[in-house]
């Protein structure tokens, strides 16, 4: 079991080393479009000796130390020296450069943040805590970083210079983003719970429903936005009313709906799966005692297929965060707004820009998720 | 009083329980024993109507089954299932007090209650009465799985194998609690079995179906002496009939005076069964044994009075 958990911290160690060692630390460029030149961790306005030195040492640190404790903490510091050097190097290339000189992260700092993070998420994973605890030791280092973050540290980096220069088109993002997700999760819920319980007691239901619902979830997201562009299009121009409602062909309205679409499968089977995974003898009892169908419902077999039906939405929320980037093809707002205008101006800081609170949403949510499927377990489980 | 006359159930055409009649007193244990298929749980499940019947009528204290509704009907009725059925979410208190709460009973009468049960289960209420079901052995599932469903007092239980998941020990220790608690509270149950020791160990009588019928319906011992040709006598069994109906008697029933002496090396006590009785004499290829209480001898017990009960001839 220790070797093992060796081996795996070594898989983490060995590729971050490599990545540090062979790609550069920083990247330099005169403007903000052309190409760089790299700059390698131990120059001295990359990491420095020292820096490297100390870096090396703690991922070395993750594969040597016995306890998974002192692994996770290895793990945690070097990601934190990771990005102070990245924030120190930034700042003092661009004391000496132009103003419009852009220093972004290399290649080398990516394989490595990327490894630690995955060193740390083993450790923590092998200490098996509870969802809560594991919230509390992933919440603390998040809350260092955004104190790092509020205090300047990285503003030299070009990812932030792109942020200054956004601020209002990011905050529009991040808004339009969560209205996005929870704009499509609400109807979804309302539409897929009673359509995964239609399913679980309709036999005809469930043979109708679920094909489907397959076929919705295997067409393409952008074919999905141009098909529901001509019903919509056609809807508001026939209740014009509706059009002060922001329904329309483009725009969020036909973003919003396509989401809850590819919402409905995991939540419809989920809930199916769910009820059919209650035991028979749960009905029978709460049945055979003069429970009423709905008082059965609502006090045995929901609570029971709980777990499941959580985990559908789980994997809803998670898998639209990911999807909504794409509703700003039709212009339907959200950080894919940031990514495809990164994209038109070949500035890949402001596609990083609008990629990373993407990501950062998606592990919030399915972390705070496990926490709460967990509790619904507590007892559940025999 | 459980009247059942021409209970009949078709399923597809097939005829799974056919016209059944039957009468369970207040305070009788009665037994539906037969082979998987015969419609011992089809006509037990018809007595809270979690099947309708076809045909037939199910009066219970001179009331029409059907003129209650279904769920008032059930929570009127303790239903004790086959697999326990405990609800693993919820504690050994929320489970007991399921009925209850249906009947909506007060917080604090609910709670007297669930606490006297467990006492009578012999189950200490502040260690099991927030634990959860996984949290307890097979063995005391099934004592909350009873208690549950006597919670609210219902005029009968209606047991389906309610001793079926467990080991023989634990079984054997569950049936006698089973009867300790009847001679104290008094319970009407109708119990569905396919075994037909624990139908002689906790039936007042005992009704042997097979293919949707009634073949015989009698007490234990009758059963034994005057069984019907055919399934029954198969079913019942006659090789150890004799030891059977030793087992259903009591050593105090045969007792002889005796002079007081302290207990021999072997004795029986007055509550033990004429067949370990029968055993131990056979052991010491002896005549006579002392009966023993508190360690003195009280009475003797004859082995030609125990042959006598259990040979041939009415009961």
């Amino acid at each position: 079991m220790k070797n093992a958990s060796r081996r795996s911290a070594a898989v983490y160690a060995l590729p971050a080393l490599a990545g540090l060692a062979l790609l550069p630390f920083l990247d330099f460029r005169a403007n903000r479009i052309v190409s760089g030149e790299g700059v390698m961790l131990w120059a001295p306005e990359g990491g420095s000796l020292l820096g490297a030195a100390t870096l090396a040492t703690l991922i070395l640190g993750t594969v040597l130390i016995g306890a998974q404790l002192g692994r996770f903490v290895a793990a945690l510091a070097a990601l934190a020296l990771l990005l102070w050097l990245a924030g120190q190097g930034a700042a003092t290339l661009s004391a000496e450069a132009p103003e419009f000189a852009r220093i972004s992260l290399g290649g080398g700092f990516w394989i490595a943040a990327a490894f630690a993070a995955l060193a740390a998420a083993d450790a923590v994973a092998r200490l098996s805590l509870g969802a809560l605890v594991r919230i509390v030791a992933l919440a603390l280092p998040a809350l260092g970083f955004g104190l790092a973050l509020r205090g300047g540290l990285f503003d030299d980096l070009s990812i932030l210079r792109e942020y200054a220069a956004n601020r209002d088109v990011f905050d529009a993002a991040l808004g339009g983003h969560m209205r996005l997700v929870l704009g499509s999760l609400i109807p979804a819920l309302l539409i897929g719970l009673p359509l995964g319980w239609l399913c679980f007691s309709s036999r005809r239901a469930r043979t109708v429903v679920l094909p489907v619902l397959n076929l919705l979830q295997t067409t393409p997201s952008i074919a999905m936005f141009g098909l529901l562009m001509v019903p919509l299009g056609a809807l508001s121009r026939a209740v014009p009313a509706l059009r002060d409602w922001g329904v329309g062909g483009i725009g969020a309205a036909p973003a919003i709906v396509a989401l809850a679409l590819y919402a409905l499968l995991p939540i419809v089977a989920n809930t199916y799966a769910g009820l059919v995974g209650v035991p028979e003898t749960m009905r029978d009892a709460g049945r055979g005692m003069g429970m009423s169908r709905a008082r059965l419902l609502a006090r045995v077999e929901l609570p029971l297929a709980a777990p499941v039906i959580l985990t559908g939405i789980r994997i809803v929320v998670v898998q639209n965060i990911g999807l909504a980037a794409v509703a700003a093809l039709i212009g339907g707002g959200g950080f894919g707004t940031l990514v495809f205008r990164g994209m038109g101006q070949a500035a890949m800081d402001l596609v990083l820009l609008g990629t990373l609170p993407i990501v950062a949403l998606a592990i919030l949510a399915s972390l705070m998720f496990d926490a709460i499927i967990e509790t619904t377990r507590r007892g559940g489980a025999r | 009083m459980i009247r059942v006359t021409g209970l009949t159930k078709r399923f597809d055409g097939a005829t799974a329980v056919n016209s059944l009649d039957f009468e369970v007193e207040r305070g009788e244990v009665l037994a539906l024993v037969g082979t998987s298929g015969c419609g011992k749980s089809t006509t037990l499940r018809m007595l809270n109507r979690l099947i309708e019947p076809d045909e037939g009528r199910i009066e219970i204290d001179g009331r029409d089954a059907r003129e209650v509704s279904p769920d008032a009907l059930r929570r009127g009725i303790g239903y004790v299932i086959q697999g326990v059925g405990l609800f693993p979410h919820w504690t050994v208190a929320q489970n007991i007090g399921t009925v209850p709460r249906l009947l909506r009973w007060d917080r604090g009468r609910v709670r007297a209650r669930v606490e006297e049960l467990l006492d009578l289960f012999g189950l200490e209420a502040s260690e099991y009465a927030d634990k959860y079901p996984s949290e307890l052995s097979g063995g005391q599932q099934q004592r909350v799985g009873v208690a549950r469903a006597m919670a609210a007092e219902p005029a009968m239980l209606l047991m389906d194998e309610p001793f079926g998941a467990l080991d023989p020990v634990t079984r054997g220790r569950l049936q006698d609690e089973f009867t300790a608690i009847r001679q104290r509270r008094g319970i009407t149950a109708i119990l569905v079995t396919h075994d037909m020791d624990e139908a002689f160990r906790l039936a007042d009588r005992i009704a042997v179906m097979d293919a949707g019928r009634i073949l015989q319906i009698d007490t234990p011992e009758r059963l034994l002496r005057g069984p019907r040709e055919g399934f029954v006598r198969q079913f019942v069994g006659l090789d150890d009939r004799a030891l059977r109906i030793l087992s259903l008697h009591r050593v105090s029933e045969l007792s002889r005076p005796a002079a007081d002496a302290p207990a021999p090396a072997q004795w029986v006590a007055p509550g033990d069964t004429l067949r370990e009785a029968a055993s131990r004499l056979i052991w010491e290829a002896g005549d006579s044994l002392a009966v023993v209480e508190n360690g003195r001898v009280t009475a003797e017990i004859h082995a030609a009075d125990i042959w006598r009960i259990g040979a041939r001839g009415e009961a």
